[in-house]
């Protein structure tokens, strides 16, 4: 079986990344979403420190949910899915493989790029590792709701403007627990309950998120 | 119970019998409870007349609440059994509900503009509303979403479910955070804080609204009953009878 699931991750992995460009796009995506802040709100350097990790979250929030509505389409399409539900493998566990191949396409190549991000903002350099890691729990939790509103939307029309109107409302928690995280290093207070609360909305998603998605899945799969 | 009321003709006959004493109750608590709400009441010795505000602002806040309950439970019901009739009241609660929650924001900034100062304050108890009102909206989107009704079905009853986890959160924002939204004053341990005089007339509105509410719920569950019939008809061709 976990011969099947690591088969699992790098098709996912592969299907994800056909070529460098995909993670390219997806960084262009983000970098230009925040240079919109700059460019509407003004560039006096004072204000947007105070809102630059707003901006950075807010960024990231959207450029995970723009690229959802794809999460299991082709699968479904191609009859891969089909085949899947046929197998030994439990759907749960699948799902939580794609989210992480998903993440591993999406949330990191944000978070890779974050630091570069914080130049544009003046962000001073010892508030990048808390900035790496609430944003590496908030990307993954992020992945996880939006897989579950991906599978709920299938089969449905005008999915895209769907699945922002279902995602968004639920992931206000994880914006508000990873604003706060950032904030709070930035006025140079603890950081920790935050990152903590941001921990457990992560690991109530893994054991809540794979299966609200496979039933979705299998409803859609009917 | 259930089992009982899932026939779609039995549920419509008791339906039919309770509709109008629902009416009829709704209209006298709420003829009651607008003369105590607007004339026999007194006015608050710091808010005045706005205070009577309250008495449609804290009904529609605890319908909107108990709509998404009974709009998850619902869908609890529809999920585990798959009883036809739970999803159609699912359907019929989340545009009632949605309506309330609207309201309660309305009212609330209509109040809150002379108390406050502001229409508008973000803080917890106001976003949470807010969210459950998206919440109502993404229900609707999701159930009729899909070329053939039923198949958004289970899709949006699981979103209410997944959404329920905000209920707790519009409940109990005001004791978990410091917020400008006043705790509650009724249901509270240590019992209620209001006097009488004000109490009736809420009582009285919220027994009105909650009748409201039931007898909404039961008029569009029988009119999505009605167009599912004629959908069936349509499809298999044959010729209505009633």
């Amino acid at each position: 079986m976990i011969n099947s699931v690591i088969k699992i991750l790098i098709r996912d992995l592969k299907t994800y990344n056909r070529s460098i460009n995909d993670i390219i796009y997806i960084a262009g995506i983000y970098i230009l979403l925040i240079i919109l802040f700059p460019l509407s709100i003004g560039t006096s350097s004072e204000m947007l420190i105070i809102i630059s990790p707003a901006i950075l979250w807010v960024c990231a929030l959207f450029t995970s949910i723009s690229i959802l509505d794809k999460f299991f389409v082709s699968d479904i399409n191609e009859g891969w899915f089909d085949q899947l539900l046929l197998s030994q493998i439990p759907l749960e566990l699948v799902v939580l493989v794609k989210a992480l191949a998903h993440w591993i396409s999406v949330g990191l190549p944000l978070i890779l790029i974050s630091p570069i991000v914080c130049l544009f903002f003046n962000i001073s350099m010892n508030i990048i590792p808390v900035i790496i890691v609430s944003l590496t729990l908030g990307t993954m939790s992020l992945t996880l709701i939006g897989m579950m509103g991906a599978a709920l939307v299938l089969g449905a029309q005008k999915t895209n403007s769907i699945v922002i109107l279902l995602v968004l409302p639920l992931t206000l928690p994880i914006l508000i627990f990873g604003v706060a995280s950032i904030n709070s290093a930035v006025i140079e207070t603890s950081v920790k309950p935050h990152l903590l609360l941001l921990g457990m909305c992560l690991s109530f998603l893994i054991a809540f998120s794979p299966i609200a998605t496979a039933y979705a899945l299998r409803i859609a799969s009917e | 119970m259930i089992d009982y009321l899932a026939n779609p003709t039995r549920f419509n006959k008791i339906a039919n019998f309770i509709l109008p004493w629902l009416l009829i109750l709704t209209l006298l608590f709420l003829i009651f409870g607008l003369y105590y709400g607007l004339v026999s009441s007194p006015d608050d010795y710091i808010q005045g007349s706005a205070v009577r505000i309250m008495y449609v602002h804290v009904p529609s806040a605890w319908i909107s609440l108990l709509a998404y309950l009974s709009l998850a439970l619902c869908s609890i019901f529809f999920i585990i059994w798959r009883h036809p009739l739970a999803d159609v009241l699912a359907r019929s609660i989340s545009p009632v509900g949605c309506v309330f929650a609207i309201l309660t924001l309305i009212t609330g900034s209509i109040w809150g503009r002379p108390m406050w100062g502001t229409w508008w304050v973000w803080d917890a108890r106001l976003t949470s509303m807010l969210v459950l009102f998206f919440f109502f909206l993404g229900h609707i989107a999701l159930s009729n979403a899909f070329d053939r009704s039923e198949r958004g079905s289970r899709p949006a009853a699981l979103l209410a479910i997944i959404g329920s986890i905000n209920l707790p959160i519009v409940k109990f924002s005001v004791d978990w955070w410091n917020t400008l939204h006043q705790p509650a004053s009724i249901l509270r341990t240590g019992g209620v804080s209001i006097d009488e005089s004000m109490l009736t007339p809420l009582v009285l509105m919220t027994l009105s609204f909650h009748c409201y509410f039931i007898s909404i719920v039961i008029l569009r569950a029988k009119l999505i009953l009605k167009e599912r019939k004629i959908e069936h008809f349509k499809i298999s061709g044959e010729k209505l009878n009633d």
